[in-house]
């Protein structure tokens, strides 16, 4: 007798698939071409050394071929791709004096009420620019900047110059090429030494316009000892043409300091999320990266940390969750470049409906970094024989003063584990729930409150039989 | 022929290139064809077993159609240049108690190796099947091979390869096997000298409730390069697979490892697992281990677990304050961390072979 199945909901995307329509005031032409770029930086009033940074970008990405492993990316037309959406607004630091429709989008996705009640400072971006950016008077008064990435570039130039993509250079790859030649929008903070931000800040990127692109860069600086938690949050509407969202985040995490960098990705499901981030983590530094992708058609996504300082640390927490039509894969990346660093790598998968989800990652030990301890671990969950959930982890180790572990899992929730629940008074709907939120609960724990409420409703289950 | 090396050991889903796991290829040229001479079969064929010698191969190839990982130019050079063939048939139902033994020794007068040997257990039969290189003399040696074994309805079949070949010589080795329902494949490699060695074993669980088992040692050393790559594929209901590896790297010796075991979709009830350990005798070895897990299938168990670090020191000191000097206790430790691999090698001389093998090699450690 075949078993029974419990059935596992899509996420629930209708909040995130409103749409506005003509909420934008002007667009580039499709393509990618040399003109295009300069129009995007003349548009910006850029310096001119920004300018060069982005037709030399271009050049990169002729030059540089599509990668040759991971999920296919044939759907994507970059001759019919538009690379610049300016929505109908500028930028504001005041929620009433932002368009209507664009308020209204946000509104429903509960970012201003959020900014109200748990938030240091938001960040709104709609399309390719920023639409609103407010910080707190008390965080200014300690120094600590946050701004969206045009004003950065003209008021902070000279720090904006020496870190812009040189974590995360153009020639990496193909689409950090693009981002160079085509970014718009983004956030720029830096919290000075000693400084600790006790509340979150957060960007939120929403996107609008059909057949764009979205390539947003965001840069944190956190300087020595201080420390800072920064949310990001992703979302898109629905439409029948491919997206493309190609940004990027470059971190800078000082001797001593501590970073928290969330994510909770949730873009529709014709979006290609070709994302890259990285951070340099000094000296007793530490680095989280709490990454959550639910959305997006194709998501290539891998934030990496090097640790160049002795006893810098990171920790990588994901959960992906790949319903029909998603390819999610996602992982991280780890350079142990100093001695006494550690890595600690958490990661949950859940693919159901033919969804794909892969777990890739790489923990290097560079000669010199003796004494480095590292530990994986990734579990996936299967709920049905059509997906597909494969686990990739490669660690290359040029030194044996180390202690590396790597452990994975994949399967469903055994009978066993039901039964036990059922032993201790629980009935067989919430044995089960609790043991698919019990999966991702090493996530869900690492995220503020009103997100791991959220993360809990977007795996909401109509269960029936067993799980998987 | 320039290209027939390159490309030899590709992983079943590629990652960054940066990495360099996706595939690897021979250091130099391997030398033209020349006879093997030496008679490779010792003792004498035991009742229930038929050994045929070269041409009824390929009629072997085409009918059991297993598919080596290797890819076809590889293949196409394997079936042009072979020196030395076998078939080896356990006929139904028999049990063969004594392991059929394969000594290939490459020397002066047969410098270059390039064997084939396709092993039939056929239904409920039982049989071990022993394949060692080793060398003599100091020419650079060289070796090719690619072993198939095909397991009929409930046949066993163990297959044990042992390469000791000397520091400059060049080991590349397929093994591509196949197990019907309830049959069990199981593979011990010893995989202990050669300058470069690179080794690939592939099976497939084709039948219900079959079984396939990969057990490996490793012993890197000098500047040695060893390039694995095993995979099992899970495609009949209810099977069972486990891949277990344990290897040493000492001085500036590099390995790579790939793991992967698959879960077809349709594969329900399967149940895969993996463990490699490394341990680490020098900061200049290089040691790549990518453990990979491919699933299309909810209703399976799979796990994999890698680690690579120092001898356990607690141990270390445990041995030393029984007595034992440093060395003698590090040699203790690493013959124990071999030993469950060891085991199931049965041909006792054999095992003592190997054991004083990697002893001499550990006096460098």
């Amino acid at each position: 007798m075949e078993k029974r199945k419990t059935f596992v909901k899509d996420v629930d995307r209708t909040l995130y698939d409103m749409k506005d329509t003509g909420a934008d005031s002007y667009r580039v032409s499709k393509g990618l071409t040399k003109d295009i770029v300069a129009e995007i930086s003349a548009m910006k009033d850029e310096p001119s050394w920004m300018l060069e940074l982005r037709l030399d970008s271009l050049k990169t990405y002729h030059s540089l071929s599509m990668p040759e492993w991971g999920p296919s990316l044939h759907e994507l037309d970059m001759d019919n791709l538009i690379t610049y959406v300016r929505p109908n607004t500028s930028l504001k630091e005041n929620w009433d004096e932002v368009p209507g429709d664009i308020k209204s989008t946000f509104e429903r996705l509960g970012i201003p009420q959020a900014e109200r009640e748990a938030l240091a400072g938001v960040g709104a971006q709609y399309d390719s620019e920023v639409v609103y950016h407010h910080i707190k008077e008390e965080m200014i008064r300690q120094g600590v900047v946050y701004t969206d990435m045009e004003a950065a570039v003209k008021e902070y130039e000279p720090m904006i110059r020496e870190y812009f993509m040189k974590l995360l250079p153009a020639k990496t790859h193909k689409f950090l090429a693009l981002h160079g030649a085509v970014w718009s929008g983004g956030s720029f903070v830096y919290v000075p030494q000693g400084v600790d931000v006790k509340i979150p800040l957060q960007s939120y990127f929403r996107f609008n316009a059909p057949g764009a692109g979205q390539f947003e860069h965001t840069l944190i600086i956190v300087d020595k000892g201080a420390k800072l938690h920064f949310i990001e949050g992703c979302s898109a509407p629905k439409y029948n043409t491919v997206n493309l969202h190609a940004g990027a985040v470059e971190l800078y995490v000082r001797e001593g300091a501590s970073l928290r960098y969330s994510t909770i990705e949730n873009w529709s499901k014709n979006m290609m999320n070709l994302n890259s981030k990285m951070a340099l983590v000094e000296k007793n530094a530490n680095m989280e990266w709490v990454s959550g992708t639910f959305g997006s058609h194709i998501t290539m996504l891998y934030p990496a940390s090097v640790l160049n300082g002795e006893g810098a640390k990171t920790e990588f927490t994901g959960v992906s969750f790949a319903a029909e039509g998603q390819n999610l894969d996602t992982g991280t990346k780890v350079v142990h470049a100093a001695p006494h660093t550690s890595s600690i790598i958490n990661s949950r998968s859940i693919s159901k409906g033919g969804g794909v989800a892969v777990y890739r990652s790489a923990v290097s030990v560079l000669p010199q970094a003796h004494h480095v301890k590292s530990a994986v671990s990734c579990e996936s969950l299967m709920l049905d024989s059509v997906s597909r959930s494969d686990t990739l982890p490669v660690m290359d180790i040029r030194n044996d003063e180390v202690d590396i572990g790597h452990e994975a899992k994949i399967g469903r929730i055994s009978e066993e584990a039901i039964f036990y629940l059922m032993t201790r008074g629980l009935d067989e709907i919430e044995a089960k729930a609790m043991i698919v939120r019990g999966f991702v609960e090493p996530i869900t724990k690492e995220l503020p409150l009103e997100y791991a409420v959220e993360m809990n409703n977007l795996i909401s289950m109509e269960l029936e039989g067993s799980i998987g | 022929m320039k290209n027939v090396f390159k490309g030899i050991n590709e992983i079943p889903v590629k990652t960054w290139s940066w990495l360099s796991v996706n595939d690897t290829e021979l250091k130099g040229e391997f030398p033209s064809w020349a006879a093997y001479k030496e008679n490779p079969l010792t003792g004498s064929v035991p009742e229930g077993v038929e050994i045929l010698v070269m041409e009824p191969l390929q009629t072997y190839f085409e009918k059991y159609k297993l598919e080596p990982r290797a890819k076809k130019a590889f293949q196409t050079y394997m079936q042009e240049n072979r020196n030395s063939g076998y078939v080896i048939r356990i006929t139904k139902g028999q049990t063969i108690e004594t392991p059929i033994f394969l000594s290939f020794k490459l020397d002066e007068s047969s410098p270059v190796l390039v064997d084939n040997v396709f092993i039939l257990a056929e239904e409920n039969s039982r049989a071990t099947v022993i394949i060692r290189y080793s060398p003599a003399g100091s020419l650079d040696l060289s070796h090719s091979g690619l072993t198939q074994v095909y397991a009929q309805n409930g046949a066993e079949l163990n297959l044990i390869k042992v390469q000791m070949l000397a520091d400059q010589d060049r080991h590349v080795d397929h093994v591509a096997g196949a197990a019907e329902a309830k049959a069990k494949v199981k593979v011990v490699l010893a995989e202990l000298g050669a300058k470069q060695s690179i080794t690939n074993c592939n099976i497939d669980l084709r039948g219900e409730n079959s079984e396939a088992r990969i057990d490996s040692i490793y012993l890197g050393d000098k500047e040695r390069m060893l390039d694995i790559n095993y995979r099992i594929a899970h495609l009949g209901k209810n099977t069972v697979s486990e891949i277990h590896s344990r290897g040493v790297l000492a001085d500036r010796s590099e390995k790579v490892f790939r793991g992967t075991i698959d879960f077809v979709s349709g594969a329900s009830g399967s149940r895969g697992k993996e463990e490699e350990y490394a341990v680490l005798f020098s900061p200049f070895v290089k040691n790549v281990s990518a453990p990979l897990l491919l699933c299309g299938e909810d209703d399976v168990e799979g796990a994999h677990a890698a680690s690579t670090g120092k001898l356990d020191e607690s141990k270390l000191f445990y041995l030393m304050t029984r007595g034992f000097s440093e060395t003698d206790a590090k040699k203790i430790i690493l013959e124990a961390s071999f030993n469950p691999v060891l085991q199931k090698i049965t041909d006792e001389s054999l095992k003592e072979q190997i054991f004083s093998y990697i002893k001499e090699r550990l006096s460098y450690v």
